[in-house]
């Protein structure tokens, strides 16, 4: 539509109409045709009366709803902290096998310092497995006390 | 948020400091809350949605191009990411009731009971027949009457013609009076 009366009005054209989106020269050739078209009228008043309804849908989540930033920082900031945590735990954990390999005590005392050791380290990463597992299946994760 | 702060608050993001995405995501968390809770039908959901989207925004900042708006770019994110939450096995649509924890336009003050409660009752049709409207519609709906963005804006996010918008639209909107006809025959 460019300025010329339309035979008939599209369906393009009406929704241009009903939201505010056509040139003053469209919205009067569809202001015509309205007068003039009892259907496209009914049409029309129905799709006006939804628009209204959607006026009241504010859809705003009640006061004190949290942000989700904290969320969101939490997560893109998380794998800085693990990276760091896990490369300081490897110089570490290196470097006391140094230590224990050089130290001059016995083949037995070793043995049992590994065994202690190795048994503890074994049972922590079973821990942090289970919970790993349990929390991509948790429904109450997101729960607050 | 003015359109070279948010520029500048961008570049630093791209330098990998997450202290200036928080104005971003305060800026853009209403309106995408909103687009959300349209698309999801529930807060919980819509807060997930969003939350996803804005790490995967926050992940794929270093190919965005300051040159171009960041809203557009920001709710296509979102808006595939409430698809494809939709289309996985954990979240589906599904409407919460209004008056839960969802806040309504107050009434205006000159209004009468009886109308306040007419229009009560037809915003919660509405908000019901949302769900049964097919995804496509149902956004188009959302972005045009509940976030009401304009032709040319929603038309960036779909990634289609302003007349594929329009006729979208159209046939979104006589798919939900079909179903509103079918909810309540006096729906006025």
């Amino acid at each position: 539509m460019t300025g010329t009366l339309p035979e008939k009005v599209s369906r393009e054209d009406l929704m241009r109409f009903l939201d505010g989106e056509t040139t003053p020269e469209e919205r009067a050739a569809i202001e015509v045709l309205l007068e003039t078209s009892s259907e496209l009228r009914r049409e029309f008043a129905i799709f006006l009366s939804m628009k209204k309804g959607f006026q009241d849908l504010s859809l705003v989540p009640r006061g004190g709803e949290e942000s989700v930033w904290d969320r969101i920082r939490s997560r893109i900031t998380l794998p800085v902290g693990w990276v760091l945590m896990a490369a300081g735990a490897a110089a570490w954990i290196g470097y006391g096998i140094w230590v224990f390999l050089k130290s001059p005590v016995g083949v037995l005392v070793r043995l049992a310092s590994g065994g202690v050791v190795i048994g503890v380290l074994v049972l922590l990463a079973n821990v942090i497995w289970d919970r790993y597992k349990e929390y991509g299946t948790d429904p109450y994760r997101d729960v607050h006390r | 948020m003015r359109r070279d702060l948010e520029r500048e608050l961008l570049r630093k993001c791209q330098r990998g400091d997450a202290r200036f995405f928080e104005p971003v995501v305060r800026a853009y968390e209403p309106p995408g809350m909103r687009i959300a809770l349209g698309m999801m039908g529930n807060i919980d959901d819509a807060r997930d949605a969003l939350q996803d989207a804005f790490v995967k925004t926050w992940q794929s900042l270093a190919r965005f191009d300051l040159k171009r708006p960041f809203g557009p770019w920001f709710f296509q994110i979102l808006r595939n990411q409430c698809r494809d939450a939709l289309r996985s096995r954990q979240a589906r649509f599904r409407v919460e009731a209004l008056d839960e924890r969802l806040e309504l336009r107050a009434a205006s003050p000159e209004q009468g009971p009886e109308r306040w409660r007419e229009r009560r009752a037809a915003r919660e049709l509405l908000w019901n027949a949302l769900e049964r409207l097919g995804e496509d519609h149902r956004e188009v709906i959302v972005l045009k009457e509940i976030q009401g963005f304009r032709y040319g804006e929603i038309a960036g996010i779909l990634n289609i013609p302003e007349g594929t918008v329009a006729s979208r639209l159209f046939h979104a909107r006589r798919a939900l009076a079909a179903v509103l006809r079918e909810e309540a025959a006096d729906f006025r």
